[in-house]
């Protein structure tokens, strides 16, 4: 079980790929609150300029191909910012290219996961994704 | 052949061809003209018959072995005893005495031949200096009183006639015969006679001298008293005279003197002889004490030749040494020493030519005898410190060399007139020759600049002056009133733009920087803009100075606008290939986003469509619970709408986007494959076909197939392109197999340094139609019957990989025979096994 403190991050631009996200993730039994961000400039707005009492840590699901700004963008401002780089961030994306991922762990990512074509793969990998992050320690130090 | 080499064969031949014959001619010549003219041996002849009337044969057998004491001897033997017969038949007094007197003569000619051959043991010519002398000499002396001793010796024991009488008859026969030898040494020195006429002041003084002596001796018969003066005019000539001469003036003065005897005009009476007999011996006497005088004059003159000969050796040997011919030539004698390479310049052996001033004359062109006269005259005459005359030499084989003759006299007679000149020949037809092509050279160049269109200039830095060709100005297209020779002028139609670049480039090529090879612009007279290059050498004094530029300057304008449409369209094929790799970029993008952007779909659609499946799952069962079945009808038919209709569409939807993906997914894979990095290493083909084949075993199996695999070669290349191609090729020729018929599959390789790795996979599979083969490398292609599974992108994947090594695929099928691919890789290189 993740602990229940744990906020959940999703960022994608394509809203039926963060919604299938957050079926299967509740389907496998990842109860934390899931929230959906459609661009990286939401996500960091929401990160940096949140007004509201915020006192959960987070980890963040992230896509690389969004229109605006990149994950890779996102990714790096998130890393770079004293205030977040204890946040945990998983790439979840389509792209598989080798230089992508390594680009991606060089700004600091912690995971990197491949959205896979075969549908059934996808559900499997984001069983798995809920299994891990029922298990899953964040410091408490990724609370922006 | 030459002459020479014909003369080496037979040392004699060509000596006796050019001898022979003159001196045979002369002897016959010289008889027929004593039997013609001369009574007085008939006179005598008729006191002493038949001993006298020998002399004939005798002189002409004696004249022949001086020359030739060789076998023809004996036949010139039986021709003097003809003689004799018919001279003794002639004046009717036959006698059979006559053959026995032949004995005497013989032994008088062999005393000459043995005499003259211990003399001279290389043989002997008569046109040597001093020959007739030696004939004199010997023949004269030696073999008369030989002849004379056996002579009076027959006419002793033969007729009785007493020893005393005897001797001096016979005496006088044999020297009255040696004495025609004279004439016969004189006839044969063709030379002689021609040095003799050549110089008509030379031929004065002989014909003066002549006449001094036969008026003498005419006087004589008036003045009796005179006679002990007789031997005084030919002294004279003697020492005045060239030897040759004199000889002929006692030669002249011995035949007046016997005729004037046998003519009874000579006053014999107060001599008081008494005996008539001896009256013969008398001109003899004259003939022969000058002869003596002139042995004595020229032993001396031959004592100073040697002496001379041998101081000479030595800068003859320098000159010859250095490849030039020597002469050295006695004025007065008219002889000229001609060294060995002399004669060989124009082809002759040594003793082909005589040493005689006509020798070099007579060989001298026609047309430069002028020049050659006219140069020794100048030097002779002190206009000219020496003799120097280049002129064409007739060589023996008859073609000319061009000689440079150069001289000075080096001695001088007491009149100042010259006397002994000496010289070099130098062969200079070879410096004639390269003038000449220098000549031709010159042509074709002045051809060329015109052909070209080429103008010429040459800048004096001194005083600043151009020295301008027509072509030049042409070219400018300069007007009337500009100054050619002002440098200004041509600098003042170069473009403005140009200008300072040229003025830049010839300041640098002035000071030896850079060649000055410049192209610039010029705005001609008539305004029009023509392209001009130009190319010039700067020429520098000893100092390192620059003191005049040459060069040449031609119009480039028709080159210019070649190069310039050509740039364009240089320009227009970098445009378009710009274009081409833009369009590459963007199929590669396309790629990128077929994968990527078309992904991000699907998987929506899939995942939807998945989630239907839960929803109606919750459906299925919500149907199941029992308040559902409060209206079983509608129960029952949603559940078959779920079970039947829905159920398919969904299986339809999850289907084709598993199609979909797949074809994405390969699309991806042909474009990665056209971007990898190749990573070249060692790859054991036959390996690398054995791990294919084992992966498709199954398949083979089920075909019965059987591949024969030969030794493949080791090569140098990609690992995974290597893969890629041998097992699409060999999946291929597994999956399109005729069932029914064993699949036979052959694979065969080949690399070497030059032509590459050649791969072969050969099946005996369903094989295409000819139209199919190109489009077997379609994407998503796959030809013929469709029972098999597969995106059709194999091929392709070869394609591609084939073209990233540059190399070539091609295919060979006949419709259900089978199938050949040849893939040729030519940048993959064998290595050792």
């Amino acid at each position: 079980m993740v602990p229940a403190m744990v906020d959940i991050l999703v960022v994608d631009d394509d809203p039926g790929h963060a919604r299938l996200i957050e079926r299967n993730l509740r389907r496998s039994c990842v109860c934390n609150e899931i929230r959906v961000f459609h661009s990286g400039m939401d996500v960091l707005d929401y990160l940096f300029n949140n007004t509201g009492p915020q006192t959960n840590p987070l980890l963040l699901l992230l896509d690389l191909n969004m229109p605006g700004m990149s994950g890779q963008q996102v990714l790096a401002r998130i890393k770079g910012e004293e205030r977040t780089r204890h946040v945990p961030v998983i790439v979840l994306t389509t792209t598989d290219a080798e230089p992508e991922m390594e680009k991606c762990y060089e700004l600091g990512c912690n995971f990197y996961l491949t959205k896979p074509m075969q549908y059934d793969d996808f559900v499997e990998t984001l069983r798995k994704l809920g299994l891990f992050l029922s298990v899953v320690a964040v410091p408490r130090g990724a609370v922006p | 052949m030459d002459a020479r080499t014909q003369a080496a064969d037979d040392p004699l031949s060509s000596v006796r061809r050019r001898l022979w014959l003159p001196d045979a001619r002369a002897a016959v010549l010289f008889t027929l003209a004593v039997y013609a003219v001369a009574p007085w041996p008939i006179h005598i002849g008729r006191q002493f018959q038949p001993e006298v009337s020998i002399w004939f044969p005798n002189a002409l057998l004696a004249a022949v072995l001086m020359r030739r004491p060789l076998p023809e001897w004996f036949a010139w033997c039986g021709l003097a005893g003809i003689g004799t017969f018919v001279s003794n038949l002639t004046h009717g007094v036959g006698s059979p005495l006559s053959a026995v007197f032949l004995l005497p003569n013989s032994a008088e000619a062999l005393t000459a031949a043995v005499l003259l051959r211990r003399y001279y043991p290389g043989g002997i010519t008569f046109d040597r200096i001093g020959t007739p002398l030696a004939l004199i000499f010997i023949a004269g002396i030696a073999a008369p009183a030989v002849s004379a001793a056996i002579g009076a010796g027959l006419l002793y024991t033969v007729r009785g006639i007493p020893w005393t009488h005897a001797a001096p008859v016979w005496f006088a026969g044999s020297a009255v015969g040696q004495l025609s030898l004279l004439p016969v040494a004189l006839i044969a020195s063709w030379s002689e006679w021609r040095r003799l006429v050549a110089v008509p002041a030379r031929a004065a003084e002989f014909l003066l001298w002549t006449a001094f002596a036969l008026g003498t001796t005419l006087l004589m018969c008036r003045v009796p008293t005179l006679f002990v003066l007789i031997g005084l005019p030919l002294l004279l000539a003697a020492l005045r005279l060239p030897l040759f001469q004199s000889l002929v003036v006692n030669l002249l003065n011995t035949v007046l003197l016997g005729w004037l005897i046998g003519a009874g005009q000579f006053p014999l009476g107060w001599l008081n002889v008494g005996n008539e007999p001896l009256l013969g011996y008398l001109p003899v006497m004259f003939t022969i004490i000058p002869a003596f005088v002139l042995g004595a004059v020229q032993s001396v003159r031959d004592c100073e030749r040697q002496a001379l000969a041998l101081s000479d050796a030595r800068w003859k040997f320098a000159l010859e040494g250095a490849e030039d011919g020597v002469w050295d030539w006695d004025i007065p004698e008219g002889s000229v020493f001609f060294s060995k390479q002399w004669k060989a310049m124009i082809g002759y052996a040594e003793d082909e030519l005589a040493d005689v001033y006509e020798s070099w004359a007579g060989h001298v062109h026609p047309d430069d005898r002028p020049r050659g006269l006219e140069a020794l005259r100048a030097h002779f005459e002190h206009r000219a410190p020496a003799y120097t005359f280049e002129h064409r030499l007739r060589c023996k084989d008859g073609g000319y060399k061009w000689i440079l003759a150069r001289g000075k006299v080096i001695e001088w007679n007491a009149d100042g007139s010259p006397r002994r000149m000496i010289g070099t020949h130098t062969d200079v037809t070879r410096e004639h020759e390269a003038e000449a092509e220098r000549r031709h050279l010159y042509e074709r160049m002045t051809l060329a600049i015109k052909a070209g269109g080429i103008g010429v200039f040459e800048w004096n830095l001194h005083d600043h002056t151009m020295l301008c060709d027509e072509r030049m100005g042409q070219m400018y297209g300069l007007r009337a009133e500009d100054d050619p020779a002002d440098p200004k002028t041509w600098a003042r139609y170069i473009h403005p733009d140009d200008n300072a670049r040229v003025k830049e480039l010839l300041r640098l090529a002035l000071r030896g920087q850079v060649s000055f090879d410049a192209t610039y612009r010029i705005v001609a007279a008539d305004g029009s803009l023509r392209h001009l290059k130009i190319l010039g050498n700067v020429i520098r004094d000893s100092d390192g100075r620059a003191v005049r530029v040459v060069g040449c300057n031609w119009d480039i304008s028709d080159r210019m606008l070649a190069e310039e449409s050509l740039r364009r369209a240089n320009e227009r094929l970098r445009h378009s290939n710009e274009e081409v790799a833009q369009a590459n970029q963007e199929v590669r993008n396309f790629a990128y986003i077929v994968s990527h952007d078309l992904r991000a779909p699907l998987v929506n659609i899939r995942g939807f469509a998945g989630e239907l499946r839960y929803t109606f799952d919750d459906i299925r069962d919500a149907l199941a619970q029992p308040d559902a079945q409060a209206c079983p009808q509608l129960s029952q038919r949603l559940s078959r709408l779920i079970e039947g209709d829905i159920n398919e569409a969904l299986d339809f939807i999850d289907s084709s986007v598993g199609r979909m993906g797949g074809l994405i997914e390969a699309i991806l894979r042909l474009s990665r494959l056209g971007q990898q990095q190749m990573q070249e290493e060692r790859i054991d083909l036959g390996a690398l076909t054995s791990a294919i084949l084992k992966s498709l075993h199954y398949d083979i199996e089920v075909a019965q197939g059987v591949v024969s695999l030969p030794t493949m070669p080791v090569v140098l290349a990609d690992r995974n392109a290597m893969e890629q191609i041998l097992g699409n090729l060999l999946s291929n020729a597994v999956k399109y197999r005729v069932s029914g018929r064993p699949l036979r599959i052959s694979v065969f390789a080949v690399a070497t340094e030059g032509e590459g790795l050649t791969i072969e996979v050969c099946d005996n599979g369903r094989g295409m139609a000819a139209d199919d083969i190109p489009r077997a490398f379609d994407l998503f292609r796959r030809v013929g019957v469709q029972d098999t599974v597969g995106e059709g992108m194999g091929l392709a994947y070869v394609q591609t990989l084939v073209r990233r090594y540059d190399g070539r695929i091609a295919c060979e099928s006949t419709l259900g025979e089978g199938t050949v691919f040849r893939v040729s890789l030519p940048r993959v290189r064998p290595l050792p096994a």
